[in-house]
């Protein structure tokens, strides 16, 4: 990339606040053509605003943005799209009950007269579909494909747009190690056809194998501007972290304990249709038990049926918790037995966006504060808030600021708040540091370790195998539904969980 | 990361975030105040005493199943077997009140309504069914239920001790005869009681963990039930209470008409959602404020007023009042739009 030509994309000075929080200010920020951007920084340090403001979402309150040169103000984020300016988003929005060519062309449909040219239109697809490597139909309905398919399909579809400059938030989050790459190449080849890409991450790894220079946002300023070839993890990292950075960084790994060998929670001949094949294990007091596999090997369904969602239909399943059986059919039987899980999708199974963060943090247990008479206890709810928001370092206004306020990061520790307030015997975290900065992931492992430490016990879905090697004491794979391997100690190490993952044995 | 933090400035834009949430409210208040000017412009009688305590009494029944409905749709759900629910309570409690006394009528009509809405929130929670369809179902299932109890007549003949609560007013019950100055306290006693029944429900909504159940539930029933809120009960002790407002506003109307027939409350839970649409109360659940579910409800009893007072052929009501429904729901969605401008 010759640094010379002029960017198709320069953003300067840019500021912008919401209500009393200011969450840009004064960004510069440009995207080359055939540019790959990395985009990094802690939650809250302003990336998701700035692309935001990019895509015609938000309007900047001061500062410039400039395409091909010219003033650029975007009405809105269809403005945004006629421009070609394209936004993928961390989650994966297609409509699950269309197929595969419909959710493509959705909105761009190949038309001839007021009718569809479906031929046309499904050997476009087609035609994608093979270039991009992806063994998928076109006729496929998106509901019967796996995530990482699903990514790759909104990938293609924003491609089909036509995009100059294409906004990649956290595109790899929900896949796995072997599809990574693939998107990855991808990511590449769309560079190469000359598109300029934003590409926001935090896994580090991947932000050197493609990026081209890497920008890092902090407190809503430019940290740094870093060219790819010439910069080290460790100066992009201590960008980020700012004068603390050796502190943060410090999340050494995890020393193998000894456990005490006392059964907590015992679980045995768990099975759900088509989900789950007769899982059994047992969880120690104060242990940390991984349990990883890929994209759709159960994992995160586990989670959800020990808790007893009710969108898990489960067939068979004893539970034993402190030596005494116990019934977990619904999640208000496994709260009043002090088991509480952490989703992983925290937009449609996690916050209430609309609601205060007093409101989010106090949902499950509301009850606990109209004791008596029978109304609630406000002080008391505020006060548990506040004790929530300062726990876990939440940034934000106050606790009558509605979450939505909040970066994914703060979420996400407003979330943690809530089922550490409940008081858990056993606390289920399915993919607790997903879309969250190195600085929040450590101070979530240490609230972990802290929880250990007071003897609860910790069922971590993850399939960030770095995660496994640092936090647990034992590790379970699945491999479609069923649980295939343990191992303890210091046998977990990242080849031998990776090549159970992928392998099945 | 304690140099992150950002601190918030305190009154900063307050103000301004605060009309932006209010812009609903201000709305609304807006287009009373217009019909209000309107209506004493048309009409000289519009604003005395007689006509305003006329209104009052005639609001009733509408104010209360509104807010019953409120709670409903801030959880998500409809139901739009409030009117026949009205007919059904109504006829029945005549039919038992002349034959067997004013008792029996009074706990047997009460008791209607919740139980149509246990089964209403039964049907809907086990069977996942929407709401409206079910209601749907129900609503014909109850005004078929008041024709076999009227025969297609009208009931008549009703205690006169009953009707006091319809047709009395406050001062008269308390005995003064001569009201004079203090004239304006003397309130229909249907309209205190539908204001009581604001109360209840506002304390519900916004005091007891019970309310805040309801606004989760409406507003993400998944979130709801992974925070351990046994979602179906909420749901269904919603539709218990819209129908116990509904019975309770089918006594009401009994008590005020002195008769009753199988046909009364036809096309009432239409006006009702209007209402409650036109008080800010969202359609998709998760929002709403039953206080301001009476300003709708004025709005929609005013604009009926005008429509009479303007002389406007009676068929044409209903036409302007389907005009009025689609126009709240613009409104919601543009107030939507400026609360989410920033």
């Amino acid at each position: 990339m010759s640094g010379a030509e002029a960017p198709i994309l320069q953003c300067s000075g840019i500021v912008k606040s919401f209500g009393g929080v200011r969450a840009l200010r004064g960004v510069d920020f440009a995207i080359r053509r055939g540019g790959i951007h990395g985009l990094v920084g802690e939650n809250g340090a302003g990336k998701s605003t700035l692309t935001r403001i990019i895509a015609g979402i938000h309007r900047q309150d001061e500062g410039s943005i400039r395409l091909d040169g010219e003033e650029l103000r975007l009405a809105d984020a269809n403005d945004a799209l006629a421009r070609r300016i394209v936004t993928i988003h961390q989650d994966i929005n297609l409509i699950p009950s269309l197929s595969v060519t419909d959710n493509i062309l959705l909105n761009n449909e190949l038309t001839k007269g007021g009718l569809l040219r479906r031929k046309d239109g499904r050997k476009r697809v087609a035609d994608l579909l093979a270039k991009y490597h992806l063994d998928v139909s076109p006729d496929a309905l998106v509901q019967t494909l796996p995530n990482d398919a699903r990514k790759m399909i909104q990938i293609i579809k924003a491609v089909n747009r036509d995009a100059r400059i294409l906004i990649m938030d956290e595109p790899t989050s929900s896949l796995n190690q072997t599809e990574v790459r693939v998107v990855l190449d991808m990511i590449r080849s769309l560079a190469e056809q000359g598109v300029g890409i934003v590409f926001i991450s935090h896994y580090m790894s991947e932000i050197f194998q493609v990026c081209d220079d890497i920008t890092v946002l902090r407190d809503g300023q430019n940290a740094a501007h870093l060219p790819r070839e010439t910069t080290t993890l460790d100066v992009v990292v201590g960008a980020m972290l700012g004068s603390e950075a050796a502190a943060a960084k410090a999340t050494g790994s995890h020393a193998r304990r000894q456990i005490a060998d006392e059964p907590l929670f015992e679980v045995a001949g768990l099975s759900a249709p088509g989900k789950l094949r007769d899982v059994g294990f047992t969880l120690r007091k104060g242990e940390v038990l991984g349990v990883t596999g890929l994209t759709g090997s159960g994992a995160s369904d586990l989670a959800k049926a020990i808790f007893g969602s009710t969108d898990i239909r489960r067939d068979g399943g004893r539970f034993r918790l402190e030596g005494r059986e116990v019934r977990l059919d619904n999640p208000h039987q496994s709260l009043s037995h002090r088991i509480a899980l952490l989703t992983s999708d925290r937009l449609r199974e996690g916050v209430l966006p609309d609601f205060s963060l007093i409101d989010n943090m106090t949902l499950p247990i509301l009850d606990r504060f109209s004791k008596g008479s029978g109304f609630l206890d406000e002080k008391q709810r505020r006060e548990v808030t506040e004790a929530g928001i300062r726990r876990l370092n939440v940034r934000t206004s106050g606790p009558n600021a509605t979450i939505r306020q909040l970066s994914g990061g703060n979420q996400q520790k407003v979330l943690m708040a809530r089922w550490l307030e409940t008081g858990p015997k056993v606390l289920i975290l399915d993919e607790p540091t997903i879309g969250i900065d190195l600085g929040a992931k450590a101070e979530i492992k240490a609230i972990i370790r802290d929880l250990t430490a007071q003897g609860v016990g910790v069922i971590l879905v993850t399939t960030e195998i770095d995660e496994i090697v640092d936090m647990c004491d034992r590790v379970l794979i699945l491999y479609r539904g069923a649980l295939i391997r343990e191992y303890a100690g210091t046998d977990i190490n990242r080849e031998a969980v990776l090549a159970a993952s992928i392998s099945g044995s | 990361m304690s140099d992150a933090v950002v601190k918030p400035a305190p009154g900063q834009n307050n103000w301004m975030d605060t009309l932006r949430r209010s812009y609903g409210l201000i709305q609304s208040l807006a287009v009373l105040a217009l019909l209000i000017i309107v209506l004493s412009y048309l009409s000289p009688r519009f604003m005395t005493w007689i006509n305003i305590s006329n209104l009052m009494a005639q609001m009733s029944v509408i104010l209360i199943v509104a807010a019953g409905m409120t709670v409903v749709m801030i959880a998500g759900e409809l139901d739009i077997s409030v009117g026949a629910i009205v007919a059904l309570t109504s006829t029945t409690a005549a039919y038992l009140m002349v034959n067997y006394g004013i008792t029996a009528g009074l706990v047997a009509g009460i008791l209607i309504g919740p139980a149509f809405g246990i089964l209403n929130g039964f049907i809907v929670t086990q069977f996942k069914i929407p709401s409206f369809i079910v209601t749907l179902g129900t609503s014909m299932m109850a005004r078929s239920l008041a024709f076999v109890v009227t025969g297609g007549m009208v009931i008549a003949g009703v205690p006169a001790e009953f009707k006091i609560i319809g047709q009395g007013k406050l001062l008269d019950v308390l005995g003064f005869t001569e009201t004079g100055a203090f004239e304006y306290l003397n309130i229909p006693l249907p309209f205190l009681i539908a204001i009581l029944v604001y109360a209840l429900v506002w304390i519900l909504l916004t005091r007891t963990a019970f309310g805040k159940k309801v606004y989760a539930v409406g507003a993400n029933s998944t979130v709801a039930m992974l925070s351990g809120i046994r979602v179906a009960r909420v749901k269904i002790a919603c539709m218990m209470i819209v129908g116990l407002t509904a019975s309770l506003a089918g006594l009401l109307l009994l008590s005020r008409v002195g008769a009753s027939q199988a046909d009364s409350g036809r096309g009432l839970e239409f006006e009702v959602i209007a209402a409650v649409v036109i008080g800010g109360t969202s359609l998709y659940g998760g929002q709403g404020n039953v206080l301001r579910t009476i300003i709708g409800v004025v709005i929609i009893v005013l604009i009926r007023n005008f429509l009479n007072l303007s002389r406007i052929d009676i068929f044409w009501q209903d036409f302007a009042t389907g005009v009025i429904i689609i126009t709240a729901v613009l409104l919601d969605a543009l107030q939507k739009y400026i609360a989410s401008r920033r």
